[in-house]
């Protein structure tokens, strides 16, 4: 029993047809080709897998394809580029706040939802944001301090 | 992998109703997925049909109304974290919606889908006995409340009949003079619970306590323990950290953990009941004479 | 000069591809007919196989190969050739593979596992790692003698004891006789997992024409090269193997994993190229994770401080495979005193099977382990003659001139572990007056040092190559792999600032592939930086040399006059005689049309030197290419009514030589101490009595999260440079992650008066010292 969806994915409008027991996350990386997003470890505890749905970082290892008709699904590949990078991704680069990179895109979709909605978040609050994303290199630190320096950039924090 | 199957996206509460009359036993609801979709993934559940909650308007709230709160069944804990009635009126809720999960999870899983899982280990189900909450429920033969310590019947088992869904949670706003603390042991930040405690305080005038309500969750026994002995302990006497301590090695003999938990013994957890107790206790007691929570 | 990027902290080079999603792991490659694997696992912990029957499943439509363990005899391992790749005859673990299933989809293959039919006989296990040397306890391996292994292990035919390393300095019985206080204590360390964020991903081709391609999420490529080749019995050259980036590797992609496997999926299945993702929970319990480990360490020490004698017995719980085990048993044994310098010692470390999930290197390759059990010794033996235990540790320590175990005389630019005890000292304010209650809960300072050097063949060998672009630009060769640590950058910055020109024109390729890349052994043993940064000084050298050459004869000027910088070969002080380097890539030219030399292409290698095997009886020799030594601090802040400990404050000091980058060294830094925080509190391994892994996801074992990291880091760099060492510098990978444990634990002493002697230190082991203390806050 297929089903054809029509959401946006990074901004553009895409229809599909999915089975109704297809993962969002592999309807992602499998039929969209959008490799950034990760497993990591299918039971929603490592946030490898993040997207933004409607704005909001969910797992898209335990959300069904089919759910998101009508929605608006970002994922890491929807929000900079190299000529053009978000200042997160800018300063993620700068800080250190890189090292295998398999979390990454995760975590910086995470940040991405509390500086849009708190510009100015206190280190306990980026804490929050990001406890739902694993980094097993970084011990979190670089992570935190780059998430601070955009919070700057983009106008949130006065240094 | 999940097994294939058949997936329905009703718009209205009567449309489940009418569905899981005919298919209740072959059927699972879906809202958040958190807990359904990792069950089907281990093979645990493989249902025949998916009714997903989520496109039901009427489903999904928070209202205040009649000297209470009414949450939606599929109202995420995102949505109660977030809610400022809530953080104001109702810090229990949020202290206990707060700790569940991480954000993802909490902007996934909702309440109605985390009391119909029923956990033990679940960490708002606590903090809404102690708030005295009922479940609405609704099915064919109409609709009917239950008082939520009730609704949990054993591990990952529910008074829920197959024809029946969670509507609402009603809340009853906590009376003056209350003060309420949810306390919580994980072995990281976002892990299940190791122990729960909530805790409401309720005091008169003068001082004496007029209602408490002591509920430990955490997989000390098949379901939350509300201990009906702090109740009979407290309940018009005046709180004293001597009375509390009592009240806290009491509410322990009241816990039954199972024997196989990973995260703790059941020694361990009967004995730092106590002093997740007293603290709640002593914390909710702060917090009512300050007049925090109203 | 204009160039300078030595010291500075330069983004790596990789962030850009990994911030936008773009870089591409194993897991993202795509291939035409490319097939999917599932594996059937075993749910007994020893058992013999009776029977399997796979009928139903190869009936099923879109399988494409089935594959059982008797159809693949094929014995792997690098140090120890104890391996098949699906179970043979019996299964050693709870999770072992025993059938492969290769479909046309995840979900065939899952359908198709869920058909085979598997008859076992279960065997009594060895679950226990003490018993399992005991005489009589079921063999986990009953023909280990005929395993193929490395000359310097050695295995006891007949037992489960897969190693045994000796190590005998002097008479430890005299040493033991001369001290005025001696103390033998026991320490335990259970199994624990890597847990990188990438599980492990393979994908292999096995063409008709006898052509091996595989693409994987391998530490080493050259490594799974050679060890599939011998494995397989095919020829070396006939197998290309691809590594792109890597998800995190912390030693347990190191070797050769499940390359094998999907290789002859594939060749059962026509050629199709099959691919095989780990799930998480087969991370867990299917493939390699850390040894457990038991320590029985006896030590001596006159009143005035100096120790006397150690005896070290260090047993390792390696699981159901040894092959790297033995080997990280090897390299505790002979550092197994820490960074001190004891004159009589007696080590024993043996590696033995047992019926748990087989082990394998995992940062730091036993260190943490076995300094978890030197430190703490280190403190106890200090009370016990009444001495600060950090003036005991710098009256013992290892400072250049003194002798190491192995009976090394240490260089006087071997680095100082001194200078990194001190400077933690410092950090943390160690005897500094402090409130020891804060709030109810329990504050105490801890201190511990640490050593370690690479584990690795005397002669072990890395290469690089250096290409000139038509552009002038150039393109770095080598295949020590990207899986976070960032030595491309380090390397990156070496050429840039040799060449002196700017480091955008620098590209090292990302990917690494044996049929075109250089040789280099593994990327293993924190040596990368090291031995990598060797070879491309040298690949520089040559370059330079080539171009020079060149253009010597074009410019009419002698070479030894000539320099490279800035994109160009010029004579020092002749402005007019210069020629950019875009000139001479392909070819020099003559003014006449006529042209001279050819396409440069720098060519260098570095090999280590003046390591020697070790004595079989005495473990005497030349082990260590370097020696990093640091030193770790902690505060912490136990709850005594719960045993909840939370890690206020960690402080680090390494004698890393010279840092390259400051940046990627602290994110070195920080991430060991986060991993180990995990390993110290919560991360262990918890069985049923049948050997079944009772916590296989990441809901029931927890690493650190976001919240659990100390309120303060402090890393102190310590910088004296290694003489033979590309500026100076000395391995820091593996480092920071090592002596967490103890620093945690003689914190947790200081604050509450409580000895562990066990990792995790989780709440219920913590308070339950506390009660045995006697602590009348831990009975409410």
């Amino acid at each position: 029993m297929k089903k054809e969806i029509e959401f946006t994915i990074n901004g553009k409008s895409r229809k599909l047809t999915v089975k109704p027991n297809e993962l969002l996350l592999n309807v992602i990386r499998e039929d969209l080709g959008l490799t950034g997003t990760k497993y990591g470890c299918g039971t929603g505890e490592c946030g490898a897998c993040t997207v933004l749905i409607d704005e909001e970082p969910v797992l898209s290892c335990l959300t069904l394809a089919i759910t998101v008709d009508k929605k608006k699904v970002t994922t890491i590949e929807g929000i900079g580029t190299d000529e053009n990078p978000h200042p997160l991704q800018q300063a993620f680069v700068e800080t250190g706040a890189v090292q295998c990179g398999f979390c990454t895109p995760g975590m910086i979709l995470s940040a991405k939802t509390l500086l849009d909605k708190n510009p100015n978040p206190t280190e306990d609050e980026i804490k929050r944001a990001i406890e739902g994303n694993l980094c097993r290199c970084t011990g979190y630190i670089k992570i935190i301090e780059a998430i601070k320096l955009a919070s700057v950039r983009m106008g949130g924090r006065r240094k | 992998m999940l097994n294939d199957l058949e997936y329905f996206e009703p718009e209205t509460i009567s449309d489940v109703i009418t569905f899981l009359a005919k298919h209740g036993k072959d059927t699972k609801l879906i809202a958040g997925g958190t807990d359904l979709l990792v069950d089907m993934k281990k093979g645990k559940v493989k249902p025949k049909y998916l009714v997903n909650l989520m496109k039901i308007p009427e489903l999904s709230h928070i209202i205040e109304d009649g000297g209470g709160l009414r949450i939606g069944a599929t109202t995420t804990f995102r949505e109660i974290e977030e809610s400022k009635l809530i953080k104001e009126k109702y810090p229990l809720l949020f202290e206990a919606a707060r700790a569940m999960g991480t954000v993802q999870i909490r902007n996934m899983a909702t309440i109605g889908g985390n009391i119909c899982n029923a956990l033990p280990s679940a960490d708002i189900p606590p903090a809404l006995v102690a708030l005295d909450a009922k479940a609405k429920i609704v099915g064919q033969s109409g609709e009917r409340f239950l008082p939520l310590e009730e609704f949990f019947v054993g591990i990952r088992k529910t008074a829920l009949e197959s024809d029946e869904l969670i509507r609402e949670v009603h809340v009853k706003s906590p009376p003056a003079g209350s003060g309420t603390a949810f306390l919580k042991i994980g072995r990281t930040a976002s892990d299940l619970a190791t122990l729960n405690v909530a805790v409401r305080v309720t005091l008169e005038n003068n001082g004496a306590c007029k209602e408490v309500r002591v509920v430990v969750g955490g997989g000390v026994g098949p379901t939350l323990i509300r201990s009906k002995r702090a109740e009979t302990l407290l309940e018009g006497k005046i709180l004293e950290e001597p009375l509390i301590e009592k009240t806290a090695r009491e509410v322990s003999k009241e816990l039954k953990p199972r024997p196989t938990s990973i995260r703790a013994s059941p020694f361990y957890k009967i004995e730092v009941s106590k002093v997740l107790v007293k603290r709640a206790l002593m914390k909710a007691l702060g917090r009512a004479k300050a007049g925090e929570d109203r | 000069m204009k160039y300078s990027y030595m010291g500075k902290g330069v983004p790596r080079i990789d962030a850009f591809e990994k911030v936008t999603g773009t870089a591409l792991y194993t897991g993202d490659l795509r291939f035409p007919g490319m097939l999917y694997t599932k594996l059937l696992k075993s749910p007994l912990g020893h058992a013999r196989i009776v029977n399997i029957d796979t009928g139903e499943a190869e009936k099923l439509p879109g399988v494409r190969a089935v594959l059982i363990g008797k159809e693949a005899p094929y014995k792997f391992g690098i140090y120890m050739g104890d391996k098949t790749v699906l179970a043979s005859g019996k299964v050693r673990h709870v999770g072992e593979p025993v059938a492969a299933v290769a479909a046309d989809t995840e979900e065939i293959a899952e359908r198709a596992v869920e058909l085979i039919k598997v008859e076992y006989e279960e065997l009594p296990g060895a679950f226990d790692v003490l018993k399992a040397m005991e005489d009589g306890a079921p063999l986990v391996h009953e023909n280990m003698s005929e395993y193929r292994h490395a000359p310097f292990i050695y295995p006891k035919s007949g037992t489960n004891i897969a190693n045994h390393f000796k190590l005998r300095k002097g008479d430890v019985e005299r040493g033991f006789k001369e001290a005025d206080v001696v103390i033998e204590n026991e320490f335990y360390q259970p199994q624990v997992q890597n847990v990188q964020m990438e599980t492990h991903t393979s994908i292999g081709q096995w063409l008709p024409n006898g052509q091996i391609n595989i693409w994987t999420s391998a530490q080493s490529p050259f490594a799974v090269r050679h060890l599939l080749s011998v494995g397989l019995g095919v020829p070396l050259h006939k197998i290309n193997v691809v590594v792109p980036y890597l998800g995190g590797g912390f030693g347990g992609k190191a070797g050769l994993h499940w390359e094998p496997l999907v290789v002859l999926l594939s060749k059962k299945a026509g050629g199709r190229p099959v691919r095989l993702v780990m799930t998480r929970e087969e991370q867990f319990y299917t493939t390699a994770v850390r040894q457990g480990f038991y320590a029985r360490i006896k030590t001596g020490a006159k009143r005035d401080g100096k120790i006397t004698a150690g005896a070290f017995f260090y047993v390792w719980d390696a699981g159901a495979y040894a092959d790297y085990g033995v080997n990280i048993t090897r390299a505790a044994g002979y550092s197994c005193t820490g960074p001190y310098e004891i004159p009589h010692i007696k080590c024993d470390s043996l590696t033995v099977y047992t019926n748990h999930p087989y082990g394998t290197a995992y940062r730091g390759f036993g260190h943490p382990e076995f300094h978890f059990a030197t430190e703490r010794q280190m403190d106890l033996l200090a009370r016990a003659i009444g001495m600060d235990p950090v003036e005991f540790r710098l009256k013992n320590a290892a400072v250049p001139g003194r002798i190491t175990a192995t009976g090394e005389k240490l260089r006087e630019d071997a680095g100082r572990v001194d200078e990194c005890i001190k400077a933690v000292v410092e950090a943390i304010g160690w005897g500094k007056k402090a409130p020891k209650e804060v709030n109810g809960k329990l504050r105490g300072k801890g201190i511990a040092a640490l050593w370690k050097a690479p584990a690795m063949p005397s002669s072990t060998s890395s290469s690089a190559i250096l290409k000139l672009n038509e552009d002038g630009s150039v393109t770095l060769s080598i295949s020590s792999t990207e899986m976070g640590q960032g030595t491309p950058t380090g390397l990156a910055q070496m050429v840039a600032d040799e060449l002196q020109m700017p480091i955008e024109k620098v590209k090292v390729v990302t990917k690494r592939e044996t049929d075109f890349s250089p040789y280099t052994w593994q990327t293993v043993a924190s040596r990368g930086l090291f031995m990598e940064g060797n070879a491309t000084l040298d690949a520089v050298r040559n370059l330079k040399e080539q171009v020079k050459t060149t253009a010597a004869e074009l410019l009419g000027v002698p070479k030894k006059e000539l320099e490279v910088a800035e994109e160009r070969v010029f004579a020092l002080g002749r402005p007019d005689k210069s020629i950019p380097l875009a000139k001479l890539a392909t070819a020099g030219i003559f003014p006449d049309g006529r042209g001279i030399g050819g396409p440069v292409l720098g060519y260098g290698y570095y090999t280590a030197e003046g390591l020697t095997n070790l004595d079989p009886e005495t473990g005497q020799g030349l082990p260590a290419l370097m020696w990093t030594f640091g030193a770790q601090g902690a505060e912490v802040e136990v709850d005594p009514e719960t045993g909840d400990v939370r890690v206020v404050k960690m402080a680090s000091a390494f004698d890393i030589g010279r840092a390259i980058n400051p940046l990627l060294l602290k994110g070195q830094v920080y991430g060991g101490i986060v991993q180990g925080i995990g390993s110290a509190l919560m991360e262990e391994f918890i069985f049923d009595e049948r050997g079944a892994l009772l916590n296989k996801n990441l809901t029931d074992y927890k690493i650190c999260r976001t919240q659990d990291i100390p309120e303060e880091m402090v890393f102190i760099p310590i910088e004296n440079p290694q003489r033979n060492a590309p500026h100076g510098v000395r391995g820091i990978g593996e480092h920071p992650r090592i002596s967490i444990e103890p620093a945690i634990a003689n914190a947790i002493y200081d604050a509450a008066g409580i000895d562990l002697f066990e990792i995790p230190m989780n709440r219920e082991r913590v308070w339950r010292a506390l009660r045995k203390k006697g602590e009348k806050r831990a009975f409410a």
